[in-house]
């Protein structure tokens, strides 16, 4: 599992949309409702369950098999 | 007492038979012992299977401080507390860096606690020694709040009245409440101790799968039966965009500063905790550790999301409540005065609280055991000591160590304020990051030296305890930053590693 650059800038750019620093440029949008929720909070929870299924790719394809010391 | 009781002898019963259930596991634990060794009581011998894997990492992930206090932050905070989602998730990805290499170096050279991977990479005793400390500290300050959280949670869910939104402040009642608090820490604190003792790791794991699928049902059963009552996240989202609109505006640029620094302190830090390593060694095969991480990877999404919108859900109630920590008790009271069915699933969820709790200070009070026993005691007092003896030894120290711990917290008792859990849950983050370069960049930098690692823990703890100190005495550098102190001494703890590395190399090649 040798750090994979594409891997690693998609990790940073789904914490970067899940940390809702943007919103404040978008004014009322982030309120309004999406899915029952505030848009914001799908859009962060969103990002979460990405991180999570990205995760899961991570470890059940990218497993190493080699030893390192 | 038993007059103030909320719950009738069929819930007693269920949940006496439930505890009974833990200790007949550990008598099971001891039966399968096959040897009289570390490795067999401390890692289970040759180590578990997934099922029972993914549960006891999960069951010591999540504590009583998801159901409580993550639930009474998203009371105060609102969607703020939406960060616990992704610090959670975060630490399945720090855990990519490196739980595999750590893994396999644990089987090739029969590891058992953390600190014996220092050992064998380092060869340094006063990194290991210190190595050692941070964690043992770091876990028994965790331990004191576990044990904390159990009195408390006893007391409240037997004494708390839901129209005062408080522990009524009566004489008798307060008299009630102590002796609840009293009895729940002692209570829980011996059942654990006993199956404990009785059956090591083994024992632990298998309550930790009993009390996963516990907890797991109670998480379902909590965010089922208050979406069925108390109205969708949706209609709260609404209600509260009338009544108190700033829980679901976004956090401002400070508070997403915040966001960052929870998912680093958190990430790393839980990742780093030493019952987690602990339960990477005990993994039977690679690919058992593999497939346990991808299914935990999707964890806080049904465990913290849950526990947020219940805290959310709970807010547009508007109870008026003495603490945010009382929003779970108040729903829970609500729920069980309305049915028979109710009732019934809220004595379940007595249960997955009481499983949350004892599920993640087993795990604690073991690894302190086997860190106390072998890295301080083999290591420095009695390198001659046999397994059997070490092993023996081991049950004393966790009797000395709960004994101690639960002395602590009962005596605590008039001291508590209303953030204890999350203070406590705070200081051990501070000084487990400081373990990230010995372990995760020790990993991958093959010439990284001792000396760097140990000169930067001790400067990252120095700045990382000086600063979160300064909230004594009304410097709150957290509040004035908006990132944690243990961050700040991270990124010491860095600067002196890469610093010290460089000028080596500066030194070598002049």
């Amino acid at each position: 599992m040798k750090p994979r650059w594409p891997i690693v800038v998609t990790y940073l750019l789904l914490f970067a949309i899940a940390i809702p620093w943007y919103w404040k440029w978008l004014g009322d949008a982030a309120t309004q409702p999406l899915l029952g929720l505030p848009r914001w909070v799908t859009v962060s929870i969103l990002a979460s369950a990405c991180i999570s299924l990205l995760t899961a790719w991570r470890i059940l394809k990218h497993w190493p098999k080699e030893d390192k010391e | 007492m038993i007059a103030a009781l909320p719950f009738g002898p069929g819930a007693l019963a269920f949940i006496g038979l439930y505890l009974l259930s833990l200790l007949y596991l550990g008598w099971r634990g001891r039966k399968a012992q096959q040897e009289d060794t570390l490795k067999d009581f401390y890692l289970a011998g040759s180590g578990i299977g997934f099922t029972v894997l993914v549960f006891t990492l999960y069951a010591t992930q999540y504590s009583g401080n998801t159901l409580f206090g993550f639930t009474g932050n998203a009371h105060k905070l609102g969607f703020g507390w939406l960060v616990s989602i992704h610090f959670m998730t975060a630490i399945i990805v720090f855990y990519l860096l490196f739980a595999p290499w750590l893994h396999r170096l644990a089987k090739k050279h029969n590891f058992i606690t953390p600190t014996d991977f220092l050992t064998h990479r380092f060869n340094s005793t006063p990194l290991s020694a210190l190595g050692s400390v941070v964690m043992i500290v770091a876990a028994a300050n965790y331990l004191l709040a576990q044990l904390i959280a159990m009195g408390t949670a006893v007391e409240v869910l037997l004494v708390f009245d839901v129209t005062q939104g408080a522990i009524p402040n009566d004489a008798d009642t307060q008299r009630t409440a102590h002796m609840a608090f009293v009895t729940g820490v002692i209570l829980l604190t011996l059942i654990m101790l006993a199956y404990e003792t009785l059956g090591g790791f083994r024992a632990v794991a298998w309550t930790d799968a009993i009390q996963g699928v516990i907890l797991m049902i109670g998480f379902l059963i909590l965010l089922g039966i208050v979406v069925y009552k108390l109205g969708s996240p949706g209609d709260a989202v609404a209600k509260l965009s009338d009544i108190n609109a700033k829980l679901i505006q976004p956090p401002d640029a400070k508070g997403a500063w915040t966001w960052l620094s929870w998912i680093l302190v958190v990430g790393i830090g839980g990742a780093l905790y030493p019952q987690a390593i602990q339960r990477i060694y005990a993994a039977n095969s690679s690919n058992t550790l593999r497939k346990s991480l991808a299914v935990m990877a999707f964890m806080p999404l049904l465990t913290t999301l849950f526990a947020l919108l219940v805290g959310i859900i709970g807010a547009a109630q508007q109870y008026d409540l003495a603490k945010d920590t009382f929003i779970l008790p108040a729903i829970m009271r609500n729920i069980m005065a309305d049915s028979v069915a109710g009732y019934c699933l809220v004595v379940v969820l007595v249960a997955a609280i009481m499983a949350a709790l004892m599920s993640t200070a087993d795990s604690v009070l073991l690894i302190i055991s086997a860190m106390i026993t072998k890295d301080l005691y083999a290591r420095f007092i009695n390198s001659d000591a046999t397994e059997a003896q070490l092993t023996r030894l081991g049950k004393w120290v966790s009797l000395a160590v709960v004994v101690l711990m639960a002395g602590l917290a009962v005596s605590l008792y008039h001291f508590r304020d209303n953030n204890i859990l999350i203070t406590l849950m705070k200081l051990k983050f501070e000084m487990l990051l400081q373990l990230a370069p010995g372990f995760i960049l020790a990993l991958h930098w093959k010439k990284l030296p001792a000396r760097a690692v140990f000169a930067g823990m001790i400067i990252g703890l120095l700045v990382a305890i000086g600063l979160y100190l300064g909230r004594l005495a009304e410097f709150n550098f957290y509040k004035q930053t908006g990132i944690h102190e243990g961050v700040w001494g991270l990124l010491a703890n860095l600067i002196v590693v890469i610093g010290y590395c460089s000028l080596k190399h500066r030194h070598e090649k002049h």
